[in-house]
Formats: C-alpha cells, structure tokens, sequence
C-alpha cells in the first residue's frame, strides 16, 4: 500500500467513453466527490486516448470546484485546493486486450491458456489446438486473420515430446500476424508451455515476434499453474500493448504503472465482495458489444467473455442466438417479428440511441433477457474446472475435461449478484435492473441483488491495487446500490398452488403461490429475520419442504418473493403469457402503468 | 455529448480509393493516367487463398517421429521465396539406394517452410494450375468403380478444401483414403472410370479502379491510388460488395419501390427507390441484373432472404452477392431524405459506383455511393472520408440532423433548441434533449443520443 493519497483521480477508459472519477477524504473516510464522462478517442480521427480523459477532466474539474488540469497535463502533486495525489486507471479501450491462445489439445492445455488469458482480462479471439477439426492451412489463416495484441502460446507437459509445441510455432511463425497496434511493433509471445520445448519454440519465432518464456501452464496433465502466465500477461498489457497504444504512453506516465485491463479490476471487486458477505457471487457486466461473466465460487474466481452479445453492436447476434419468438415473448403486448427486427437493427446501426418510449423500453429489456441468459449459459460451460490452484485428479478425471462438464457454479450457492452495464445501469427504475436479473439468471434460494449504477466497479478494482480498505468501502457505501433479497424456491407446481408460508419479521405472514411474483418493501438499511417454509416439493436450500431461517436485507425494491418456480417457464398460452407478465411487472411496480397501454394494450 | 455517427451528403468533394492485390502482381496502369471503373488497374496470377501443400516426410517416405527439423535442412533444395516450375526438383536425400528426389506438382512460389511440421507450402500461379483434377479414386481404394458412391464422402456440388477425404474404405489394418489433392468442387463422381473430377479456380486475381478519376500513386506490385472530385452520398447499412453502374431514379423519395418499376432496361444499373424497397422488388432486380438498389429503408426480414443469411453482426460487405443493397436511412419504411435523393436524381445518367460494405464497430465504415464530377478539380475540396467535425463543436441551433428515435425515426430537420435541463421521457429516464424544426416546421423534441448531425458541404 502507498502513504495515504488525499485525493485519488480513477480513470476507466472504454470502447466508447472514457470515465473519471474523483475520490476525496473526509471525516468519514474517503468519498467520491465527482464523476465526469467523455467520448473515448483511441480510434480515428483523434487517435489519441488523453484526448478524452482531458474532456472528461475538465467537465471533472468544473463538477468539483477543484482544478484537476494545467497547461493540459493532470495537476499530479495534490494540494490543498488543486491537482490529486495518485492517479490509477482502467482500460478496455479498442475492444480491450485481445489474445490468441494456442495448445495441443483443446481440452487440456488450450483449455487452460483460455482460463489464463480470460482471467487476466483478455479477450480471447481463438483458441488454436493441434486436434481441432480445422486443416494446417486454415489455422494459419485463422492466425493470419486474427490481430491480436499478445499471443499465448502453450502445450505439452515438462516430460513431454517437443515437436508438437514446435509445430504449432511453426504455424504462427508462417502466419506472421500483425499486431493490432501496427507497424513498428513486435507481436509479444508468451511461451508457457513444455520447458524442453523453450530454446526450440525461441528459435522459431525470435526473428518475427518478441518471445517471453515463463513456467508452463501444465507441467503435469494433474496440475494447471496460471499466476505466472497471468501475471505475465499483464505486465505485457502495460510495457508492451498500452506503451503502443495511442496516447497511453502518457497515461502510463501520469498514472504511475497503476493501470489494467478493466475486467481485471472488476473480477478483483467482485472477490473481494465474496470475501465481504461470505457467500459465492455472480456479477454480470452487459456492454454495448460483448457481455462480461463474472463469478467467485468456493473462493475461486472464474470469468468468461461472450464476445458476440451485447446491446447495440451485437444486437443482430443476440436477435439470432435467441431467435426472435423467444424475445418476443417477454413482450407483455403483441408485436410482430419484422418490427422487431427493425428496431433492433435500427439501434445495432445506431449504437448510441436510446429508448423514448415504454414500448421500446420493454423491447430493450426483453433483448438484454436474452443476451445475459445467453451470456451466462456460455459462463457455465467455461466455468467447468478449478483454476489457479493445484489440482489432483484421476487420470480418469484428466480425460473428462470437457466445457460441459459439471458446472462449478451453481446459483443456489450464489448469495450475491452483481449487474453491471448500460442498460441495467440507465433502467429509469431499479426495479427494471432487478427483474432483468431475475429473469435472466434465475437466482435460486435466497439471493441479493446489486447494481453497479454507476460503473464504478473498474475504477474501485484499480484504487484497490494502491488502499485496499478504502475500495472496500466504497464498495459498499457508493458503488452498489442494493435492489433488495430475491426469495425463490425451486420446485415446479400448478399455477395457483400454494408452494411457501414465509414468515417476515414485522411485515407477517405472506403465502406464495406457484407462478407468482411479489414485494415486501423493505428499505437498503433494513435488516428482518424470515423464516421460509416450503411446500408442495419445493426447495428453499436445505431440501425439498425444509424450512429455512435466515435474515435478510432490503433494497431499492424489497423483498421479491418469486414463485415462479425453476427453470422459469412462460405460459404457453398467449393471453396467459401476457397476462403473467403484466402481473410479475406490476408486481414490482417495474414500469410506468400509462403510454404503453394507450397504442399497444400495456398494463 | 455524445452523438450517433455523422452521415455525409456532400455535393463536391475529393474521393480517393487505393486499390490493393492481395498478392504481389503486376501494376497494369501509369501515374496520372484517367481510368473509369471497369479499367484493370493490377494483376496477379499467383492464386489467393490456400496454398498447395507437400508433406515432404511423407513424400520421402520417413516416419514423422524420425524426422527432426534437421531432416528439411538436409533434404531441401527449394528456398522460401524461389519461384518453382511443375516438375522442378524441389527436394532430394541420398540414400543406400541411391538419390530419391521431389519435384513441384504445381508451379508456383515457395512460401513457406515447416521445419518442425516437414511441411512445403507453394503459392501457385495461376497461369499454369490445371483448373481440373482427376482423383483416381476407386484405384486408391481399391474398389470396382461402379461400387464407388458406396465408399464416397462427397457430393458433385460440395465444395472440399486441400487435404479433405473425398472417400474412404477399410482395408486390413486401417482404412484407405482418397484425399482432394487441391482445393476445388466437386464436378463429377463417375461409376464407370472410378474417378473423382474437381475443378477449381485457377484465375488470376484483377483489380479493377471501381470509381472513376485519374491515377494519383502507385506502389509497385502492391496498390495503385485512384482519385477524383465527387458527389458522396453515405448510407447507413448495405449489403453487397463494390460495383458500378448508369444511375437511374425509379421512385420518388417517399414512394416505394415496387417489383413492376424494375424492368429488362435496368440491367446493369444502380436503381435508386424511395421509402422502402420490397422483397419482390429485390428479387426482380437480381433476376434483371441490377448492379446495386439505393433506398430509404428495407424490412430486416426482406434483407435477410435475399442475402441468404442473418445479419449477426455489424460487419458486410463480403457477401458473395450479385446486387448490392444500400440503406440511406434504416430499417422499415423511411422517406429518402431530399437532399440524397435530389442530389442522385441530379446525376441520373451518370455512371455511379457504389459498395454496400459496412462496418458499425471499430473504424465505422459506412456504404457509399460515389457520383464522378470530372470536370470538377479536386483540389481544395474536402476529403469525403475525412471526420466531420469533434464533438464539442456538434450541436447547437441551426445544425441540421436526422431523427432517429423510433417515433420519429428518419425526419430531418434543424436544431430549434438545445434544452438546457435534463427533461424525463415517458419511459421516465431523464436526459439532455433538443427541440428540432422538421421540414414541415413541425417542432419536435428528442434526445441528443437520438440524432445524427448531417455534414453539408
């Protein structure tokens, strides 16, 4: 940790705009004191990322009454009255740090460089195995195609022949592929792979690309050892990949080397929030072109990128993956497939475009349903194995590693979920970013809801890095803003069917039925014992019909009673499916009750 | 504030295009020399695509986990970078009974060798590859070639790659294979002669200037820079490639352009429609050969079925399509505004060229009609790819912009009022709005995310 910095200055630069966020102390700790927002110009025709941390400086600066510029450099040494003390900063910037991974086998060592390069922030672009279905030329074209910031080559164990991993340096070698960040820059290799292998796999690629070797990812089939190849990574994204990006150099400079890829910083919050309520945690970041999965479970962290699902340039994906009967089923009116259609790509051709009115509000929601589902499905298919740590397995173990094995996150063991991005963030009412949540995730048992309302996620992971204490507590003070508790038993029954008695400290006794949805208000600050019986086969979390005591918290919305039931299954019925929507959506008071139901028959 | 991106109608500016092989070739044009669309600037005759490949360990027939990267030093004669002709000796190894040599299936250029991989790569050219490759198949499986379908894993019409198994059947320890010694399609399987006819494409890659202008640089063997003053006209989406054509208006910018406007005289034109163009009309224009549509706005549903495939990502223009479709406006029915459309109709006639590509993320490109102005020298005249302007300078009363809320989606209109607090919608989210005068002076409010500021020059 460094000396205390009065005033901390946090810059989060994105795809498309760039944040900054000014922290300060005061006799209750730190707080933030303001936050300013400015069009990102890393691409074409600025070309220059200081360009839009300056915009958004100055628009800081006027907000908070306290000089942050001079002569258009970051007033760097604090005083009383101007300037900061520490600068830290994220980026995601030009669609964040994109990798190529390679490994010989697909489910082994290839499996494991895409757990490394996703844990350290990276978007991974391909990954490459020697027994992939593709022919030798088409992975090198792949290669060629691709132009990734770094490459993560790996393969084969410390015991293990050095010919594979030496071909697969080959292909790389003969694709040559150039850098994102254009001429003038050596692609990066990271080499992780059999040690025998190193001064052969060096040879090869030396003359064209800058090869670092670090341990292997798997030096024994049983053990997978990533720290190295993540740390790697990033010190790689900081010398290498950011010293060529455009203006970054200053960045660097001013930022002191306290700045990472932004998913890093938000997997570190989302650690540490695990740590604070004790309990596994999902978060979920939803962006304009790929959507970020987070999730701590049982102290391991895992994340996944679903590089083709987001809300505007990745909307026809989303339209596609779902299939529009689907997302037009969480319409609570009729609307036709074409019109659908061209909404959505109306927005996907104009990413910056906001909904005007309920309808196209709750066409907007009905999409992101869908991505996030989509998005967290892909998670549970990555989040298949133990990472970062030793493992001992079987040997029959080792040969089952496939992505659809056993799902290592599991949502009745999810106490808290955390959602991020645009569209859950800007919902004109929480309640809106709460039933999103629901919808999409289906939290089993009893679960929190939090947002991230005002992206601040990034900008705390990296003030983390220099006052670990400090991000905590903003954390909790500033940053999530808490939706309420959702109390869901599993089980499936008869619409109607009485499926819990739960009991509510000071509000009474509250019977739910199968297909419904319900609130107790109950504030943020508000703490109550429950008491949840369940019946009819239903499972609060300690088995079919066992009761459970537990005391909750409340939030922005209350306490969501949901006995919907698990998996959530729409009517089937047209006029039923409606009707159920209209009454889960009134229920939580989600959207306003008039506009809507004037042209199309809403509420 | 942050706005969607800025669309252009510019009546004069300067439009330079570089025109690239995507493999060394020949520069066919001279500095300074005027060239119209269908003029061939380069050639290469080297084929694009994949390389042939040659497994040497298996040609000379040594087991793989005896062959180390050694071996290629040893047995290559052949260096990256030598052009090889069909027949020429590509590699030899000496042995206790005698000198066993390689020699080049193909004519080509050496492009690459795998050391490790044991593995030659040869760019072919294309003047001499045989278009037609006999696969001796029922003989490699030894089979009778009338029981050939029997043991077939391909179909006349199916596209296979270099290395593919076209056939196979067990033999006494494993199975025997017929493998595409190239890249190519499937013209015939034939039961009487027991062999499997590819045809691929062997011809040389042209470039041609696609707009109008005079040559204004040249990178030997690489590019060639086109340039000339233009009117420039941006769509917001397209489909479709590059192409070229005589510019015809068939609708007005509020009408529909229907399948019965399109007729056999459209051949090889850009047809330019109003609000919307329908499927039928589509149809009927790639069943005329119409080079390129240029309309206000499609149905998604309607472009999805002509182009064959969903449209997941913001990314076209590589479409293998014989028209070309741009959208001036978007998705639905939207009146062309009169401006674009006054402006093509200005030039009706006149040879335009056109190209659907468009890319929403990273770069932004957006589809293009180019309209050549000859007599115009470019000189002082704006770059049409150039930005339009940054974004502190962007709006204010008087801007002109287009609408693109759903409500009013693709009115245009100038900024009346910028509203200077936050003002709350009926979906209750509270943001920065302007008051815009439409052309009918209908005064509307909506939000700065849901304009365009339109350049003019």
């Amino acid at each position: 940790m460094v000396e205390r910095a009065n005033h901390v200055l946090a810059i989060d630069v994105g795809s498309t705009t760039s944040k900054a966020l000014l922290f300060g102390y005061s006799d209750d700790g730190m707080q933030l004191l303001g936050r300013a927002v400015a069009a990102t110009t890393v691409e074409k025709p600025t070309q220059n990322v200081m360009i839009g941390i300056d915009r958004a400086l100055r628009r800081l600066q006027e907000q908070c009454q306290r000089p942050l510029l001079e002569e258009g450099q970051i007033i760097t040494k604090g005083e009383s009255d101007r300037g900061v003390d520490l600068v830290v900063a994220t980026s995601s910037a030009g669609g964040g740090l994109q990798m190529l991974v390679t490994g010989l086998v697909r489910s082994l060592t290839a499996e494991s460089a895409e757990r490394a390069a996703l844990g350290a922030g990276a978007v991974v672009t391909d990954v490459i195995a020697m027994d992939d279905a593709r022919l030798v030329v088409e992975r090198i074209r792949r290669v060629r195609e691709l132009r990734p910031d770094m490459i993560l080559l790996t393969g084969g164990t410390d015991e293990g022949a050095i010919g594979h991993v030496g071909g697969m340096a080959e292909y790389i070698a003969a694709a040559n592929p150039t850098p994102k960040a254009g001429a003038g820059y050596r692609m990066p290799v990271i080499y992780a792979g059999n040690v025998q292998a190193r001064e052969f796999v060096t040879t090869i690629l030396s003359e064209l690309m800058d090869v670092y070797v670090v341990d292997n990812i798997r030096p024994k089939l049983e053990e997978e050892v990533l720290d190295k190849v993540r740390d790697e990574i990033h010190r790689l994204f900081l010398n290498h990949v950011m010293a060529h990006a455009p203006g970054y150099q200053d960045l660097l400079t001013v930022a002191g080397g306290h700045i990472q890829p932004t998913p890093t910083a938000v997997g570190k919050m989302m650690e540490r929030l695990a740590t604070l309520h004790d309990t596994d945690v999902l978060g979920l970041d939803i962006g304009g072109a790929t959507t970020d999965v987070f999730s701590v479970t049982g102290g391991q962290y895992h994340r996944s990128v679903s590089a083709n699902l987001g809300m505007s340039y990745s909307l026809g994906n989303v339209l596609v993956q779902a299939s529009p009967e689907r997302i037009l089923s969480w319409l609570p009116f009729e609307f036709s497939e074409s019109e659908l259609r061209n909404l959505n790509f109306n927005k996907m051709i104009r990413p910056e475009s906001l909904p005007e009115t309920i309808e196209e509000l709750m066409v907007e929601h009905a999409l992101a349903r869908e991505a996030m589902r989509l998005s967290f499905e892909h998670h549970m298919k990555l989040a298949v194995t133990l990472k970062g740590i030793r493992i001992e397995r079987t040997m029959d173990e080792v040969f089952d590693q496939k992505p659809t094995g056993q799902p290592l996150v599991s949502l009745d063991r999810v106490g808290s979920i955390v959602g991020s991005g645009g569209v859950l963030a800007h919902a004109p009412r929480p309640a809106q970013a709460a039933m999103l949540l629901i919808d999409a995730l289906e939290p089993k048992g009893i679960t929190r809801l939090f947002l991230d309302a005002e992206f601040m996620l990034p900008q705390l992971g990296a003030l983390a890095e220099v006052n670990e204490q400090e991000a905590e507590k903003l954390l909790v003070d500033e940053c999530l803003l808490p939706l309420g508790t959702v109390i869901a038993p599993v089980g499936k029954a008869h619409a109607g069917r009485v499926i819990a008695d739960i009991n509510v400290e000071g509000r009474g006794e509250f019977s739910l039925t199968a297909g419904s949805l319900k609130v107790v208000p109950l504030k943020a600050d508000e703490e109550v014992d429950i008491v949840v019986k369940p019946r009819a086969g239903y499972d609060i979390g300690l088995g079919r019909n066992r009761p459970l005591e537990s005391r909750v918290r409340g939030g922005e919305v209350g306490l969501i009673l949901d006995g919907r039931g698990r998996p959530l299954m729409l009517p089937a019925q047209e006029h039923e499916r409606i009707r159920s929507l209209k009454e889960w959506m009134e229920a939580l008071k989600a959207y306003p009750e008039r506009e809507a139901t004037a042209d199309r028959g809403v509420m | 504030m942050a706005t969607n991106a800025q669309v252009k109608v510019i009546e004069q500016a300067k439009v330079q295009r570089t025109r690239r092989l995507p493999l060394p070739g020949m520069i066919l044009v001279e500095m300074g020399q005027e060239v119209a669309p269908d003029t061939l600037l380069a050639r290469s005759d080297l084929l694009p695509g994949d390389p042939y490949v040659l497994d040497m360990a298996q040609e000379f027939g040594v087991k793989k986990a005896r062959a180390n990267p050694s071996f290629m030093d040893e047995v290559m004669e052949a260096k990256v970078g030598d052009r090889v002709e069909r027949g020429a000796v590509l590699a030899r190894q000496s042995g206790t009974f005698g000198q066993k040599t390689i020699t080049s299936p193909v004519t080509g250029v050496v492009e690459f060798i795998s050391r490790v991989n044991h593995r030659v790569f040869i760019r072919e050219d294309g003047k001499s590859a045989n278009p037609v490759v006999l696969i001796p198949a029922a003989k490699l499986l030894d089979v009778w070639p009338r029981m050939l379908r029997m043991y077939t894993q391909v179909k006349e019409g199916d596209e296979v790659k270099q290395g593919q198994i076209l056939a196979a059947s067990p033999s006494t320890v494993s199975w025997d294979c017929a493998y595409a010694s190239v890249a190519g399609t499937i013209e015939k399987i034939c039961t009487r002669t027991g062999t499997i006819t590819l045809v691929r494409k062997a011809k040389p890659t042209l470039v041609d200037a696609y707009i109008s202008g005079k040559v204004t640089h040249i990178e030997e063997a690489e590019s060639v820079e086109v340039t000339t003053a233009a009117a420039f006209v941006q769509g917001v989406f397209g489909i479709g490639g590059e192409t070229y054509g005589r510019l015809v208006v068939l609708a007005g910018r509020d009408e529909e352009l229907t399948a019965d406007m399109i007729t056999s005289e459209h051949a090889g034109c850009v047809v330019v429609g109003g609000n919307r163009v329908s499927l039928e009309a589509m149809q009927k224009a790639l069943s005329e050969e119409v080079k390129a549509i240029v309309a206000g706005g499609v149905d998604n549903i309607d472009l999805v079925q002509v182009a064959g495939r969903e449209i997941t990502i913001g990314l076209t223009g590589l479409e293998e399509m014989a028209l070309t479709v741009v959208l001036t406006e978007g998705f639905g029915s939207m009146p062309m505004h009169e401006r674009i459309w006054d402006l093509l109709k200005q030039h009706e006639g006149t040879v335009v060229s056109v190209n659907g590509a468009t890319q929403i993320r990273a770069g932004t490109i957006r589809p293009e009609v180019i309209v050549p102005l000859p007599d115009v020298d470019w000189e002082g005249l704006s770059h049409a790819d150039e930005p339009v302007t940054d974004e502190t300078t962007t709006v204010e009363p008087g801007t002109l912009v287009r609408v693109v809320s759903r409500t009013h989606y693709g009115k245009w209109g100038r900024i009346k009022r910028v509203v200077p607090e936050p003002v709350r919608l009926p979906t209750e989210a509270s943001v920065y709005v302007v008051e815009i005068q439409l052309e009918d002076g209908q005064v509307i409010r909506a939000a700065e995310t849901n304009i365009e500021i339109v350049t003019e020059q």
